[in-house]
């Protein structure tokens, strides 16, 4: 086995043809189905994290056509009360949990690699981890449902009604032990992200220069791992007391039933903030390539993204307003809620002022980008009014609340998301997806969004409660609610245009190049798709817009990606200091690995013994998955995790 | 571009660190971001115990808890983190085999004290909803203990197997964090279990 030095002085040379075929040989993923399960690519990994929560979008958007149907008009009976408690609670799952932070997870795997200049994550083989968790927690949280057990108590399953003598079945069970260990992949996901963002920034790439998405993304990461605890711990005490006779939220025995409202909403308020943060990096680093111009306030911009989360850490209890919780506590809830506006705002201005002081090119990525302002808007305003306690009081639980939170998740979260697509699909797959298909794209998404949403705020106005399985005639609101069917109907037929216009693309659609946009980050200074090992030499950063150091002339110092460390002893990328990302070491990259998907079917086997009490089963998936962590962390040479043997 | 290679050099070439770089690798970083969230974890157990017990209609504790296992349990926890330190300050594979030997023994004889006063308790986790804290966080706390004295293992094991010198040796700085974390998280479920109920 060959010595790796303890240091080395890395080769400084210009990229060249021979140099990126030695490094394609050393980077690449093998072909086939067993390259594809041990693949610990970032840009295989985030194709699939997007695929798969598009799948996951698409089953939550049909629960949500159904229901739609149930409502369309008074007294209807398509579904039992049952069946629709279990679609409003898969519903919800399924599109806060399975899509909305999995799909910026995608973007951001594949993307941050290529937008802070390494060659990938910091946690190649972590990555793919997160990944097979994500979908057998997935599968896991949908077989209770496939099979007629489905969560049934809505997304954030208040106890008592979660507990076993109000809900006997295992539908609550299905859900805790899932959300235990989806909570795994989110975990290991963040800790990832930020390892990566503190350790292989390209050299020059100080945090000053960090495209907004990474400080979106950076920030939502930071708040998982501290509040992603929360919620385990909340199901799982939940599960205890269900199966084991605990009295954690039992208050015959001194348990508290609010007690699980605190721990879920102590997570679910950050988390809110965490699936939205990186949707809005996003918009501030691609509308303003639409705009022609560099984002307006990047520091305010910036560290208000930080400020929002923080805030966001302090406002859980406005959840819980109607409660019965002390004045103290909701005046200083209420408060903090209706303080937290002000850095949300920032970012608002901020776009606006790119669009009006750019020159906007109206592309469907514009349209997608510039609309989500006004439903930020629209939600932010909806939300300001339930943040006060009067409000809330005559508003929580009716449909003005479902309205204000569609708003806020597809207006920021599924609105970028599509813009998202229409500017890096190219990067991904080389080809461009059509504009014309994609102006249809968006209106029909556009008009079919307001059409279902913006009546529901009147719909809750007028008292319409959530999560009724069907209402009676004349309460006046047999039209609003014909209108939000009609309008879903609308919306899917949107998300369905997108759909047709991948598919269409991928076979015919225009090649792209390297930067089709003219974008101004590292990522579009590397071909579309990407090489494996990203950049053939490390590029070196000198300001915040990389590929437009010609055009803004702010000083007369360049970017480069063609001349750099090569860095080709093996898999290897740069590991640079925390603030002023100056060359710090070089770090060797783990190769494929089985070890992640041996650890996601032991620890599948594992929570599937716990849900069926088959303790053999268990204990046998524990051993399983306790084995592959030891095998995946034994110290390798060609990693440099070894001592040189002595040279006598 | 041809394909001849052309060498560019900066300003300063200057010799860099290749792979396993302890407090600049990776995987240290790593470590800190599994005790954050570890940490959280516990922040939030003991904020659950502290919630139920201030809420409670009535009594909480069916007795003062005893510190006859607790207080030598914490103790050797305590002197397992100086055995960590003493161990891993040196390069000497013997000294640092020594070390963390004797924190795995430490470990193992808490594990013991735990076992012991789970069987001697006059109530069990179903009883109420203090019995349900009660055993709840001294079992997610051995489970972290438990996790950590694999990891002694494991590096008992690299260093007999030769694996560390004075400059690899991620590993050990990175299980010895963890161990660190371990006992201070043992410290606090202390204080909260044992000394508060004193406090009012």
């Amino acid at each position: 086995m060959e010595d790796i030095e303890f240091e080395r002085i890395p080769r400084y040379v210009s990229a060249t043809a021979a140099y990126r075929r030695g490094l394609g040989v050393i980077w690449e993923t093998p072909p086939g189905i067993g390259g594809w399960l041990s693949s610990v690519d970032h840009k295989k990994i985030g194709i699939c994290y997007i695929v798969t929560a598009f799948a996951f979008l698409i089953l939550g958007g049909i629960e949500a056509l159904v229901m739609r149907l149930q409502l369309i008009g008074p007294d209807r009976h398509l579904l039992t009360p049952e069946q629709y408690d279990q679609l409003f609670s898969t519903h919800g799952m399924t599109m806060i949990f399975l899509y909305a932070m999995p799909v910026l997870s995608g973007f951001s795997n594949y993307l941050w690699p290529l937008m802070l200049g390494s060659r990938d994550m910091a946690f190649p083989r972590l990555n793919a981890l997160s990944y097979w968790i994500y979908v057998a927690a997935g599968l896991f949280m949908y077989a209770g449902f496939a099979i007629g057990v489905g969560p049934n108590d809505g997304w954030f399953n208040y106890v008592p009604y979660a507990s076993r003598p109000y809900n006997p079945g295992m539908n609550i069970d299905f859900y805790a032990l899932g959300m235990i260990y989806l909570g795994i992949s989110t975990t290991v996901g963040a800790a990832n992200f930020l390892v990566t963002v503190m350790r292989t920034r390209a050299p020059g790439m100080s945090v000053n220069r960090m495209p907004i998405m990474v400080w979106g993304t950076l920030t939502a990461s930071a708040a998982n791992i501290l509040v992603v605890p929360a919620v385990s711990l909340a199901f799982f005490l939940l599960w205890m007391d269900r199966q084991f006779g605990t009295h954690f939220f039992d208050v015959s025995a001194g348990g508290q039933p609010l007690l699980w409202q605190h721990l879920f909403w102590m997570f679910g308020h950050p988390w809110v903030y965490a699936v939205v943060l990186p949707a809005m990096g996003m918009v501030s680093d691609a509308l303003p390539i639409f705009c022609r111009r560099p984002l307006v306030g990047y520091t305010p911009v910036a560290l208000s993204t930080v400020a929002t989360m923080i805030l966001g850490f302090g406002v859980w209890v406005h959840h819980m307003f109607a409660t019965g919780l002390p004045n103290l506590a909701l005046s200083f809830f209420s408060g903090a809620s209706i303080i937290i506006t002000v850095p949300s705002a920032v970012a608002v201005f901020a776009w606006t002022a790119t669009i009006w002081l750019g020159r906007p090119v109206i592309t469907t990525a514009f349209l997608f980008f510039s609309s989500m302002i006004v439903l930020f808007v629209i939600g932010g305003v909806s939300g300001f009014m339930t943040a006060s306690v009067p409000v809330d009081w005559q508003l929580t639980q009716t449909y003005f609340v479902v309205a204000h939170l569609h708003y806020v998740l597809i207006g920021i979260n599924l609105f970028p998301v599509v813009g998202a697509i229409y500017v890096w699909f190219p990067k991904m797959t080389s080809r461009l997806l059509d504009e014309r298909l994609g102006q249809w794209n968006f209106w029909t998404m556009f008009i079919g969004f307001k059409l279902a949403f913006l009546p529901m705020h009147l719909t809750g106005l007028r008292g319409m409660p959530r999560r009724i399985y069907t209402f009676p005639d004349h309460m006046g609101w047999n039209i609003l609610n014909l209108v939000s069917t009609v309008g879903a109907f609308v919306l899917a037929a949107g998300v369905l245009l997108l759909l047709v216009n991948v598919i269409q693309s991928l076979r015919s659609g225009r090649l792209a190049g390297a930067n089709p946009w003219d974008g101004a980050t590292l990522e579009w200074s590397v071909p579309s798709p990407p090489p494996s090992y990203n950049f053939a030499v490390i590029p070196t950063v000198v300001s915040r817009h990389p590929l437009w150091e010609d055009r803004l002339q702010e000083s007369a110092d360049r970017s480069t990606a063609i001349e750099g460390m090569l860095l080709d002893h093996g898999r290897e990328t740069l590991a640079t200091t925390l603030l002023d990302g100056d060359a710090d070491a070089i770090l060797k990259m783990p190769g494929e690995s089985y070890a992640p998907l041996l650890l996601t079917v032991g620890l599948s086997g594992f929570f599937v013994g716990l849900l069926l009490h088959q303790w053999w089963l268990a204990a046998f998936g524990g051993a399983v998955a306790t084995a592959s962590i030891v095998g995946w962390l034994w110290p390798e040479r060609a990693l440099a995790q070894i001592a040189q043997p002595r040279h006598v | 571009m041809s394909d001849t290679a052309i060498e560019a050099t900066p300003s300063a070439p200057r010799p860099l660190a290749v792979g396993g770089l302890g407090y600049a690798g990776v995987g240290w970083w790593g470590m800190i971001t599994v005790i954050v969230t570890e940490a959280s974890l516990f922040g939030y157990l003991l904020f659950a115990y502290l919630y139920d017990a201030v809420k409670v209609d009535g009594e909480w504790l069916t007795a003062m808890p005893s510190v006859r296992f607790a207080l030598p349990g914490v103790l050797l926890l305590l002197a397992s983190s100086l055995a960590i330190l003493w161990g891993s300050r040196a390069g000497a594979p013997e000294r640092l085999r020594a070390g963390f030997l004797a924190a795995l023994l430490c470990g193992a004889a808490f594990v013991a004290l735990q076992l012991l006063e789970w069987h001697g308790k006059a109530f069990s986790i179903r009883s109420d909803a203090y019995g349900s804290m009660f055993y709840i966080i001294t079992a997610i706390h051995l489970a972290h203990l438990l996790a950590g004295l694999l990891a002694l293992a494991l590096v008992l094991v690299w260093s007999m197997l030769g694996y560390f010198d004075s400059r690899r040796h991620d590993p050990v700085i990175i299980v010895a964090a963890y161990w660190h974390f371990v006992v201070g998280a043992g410290a606090a479920v202390f204080i909260v279990l044992y000394v508060t109920p004193h406090l009012w």
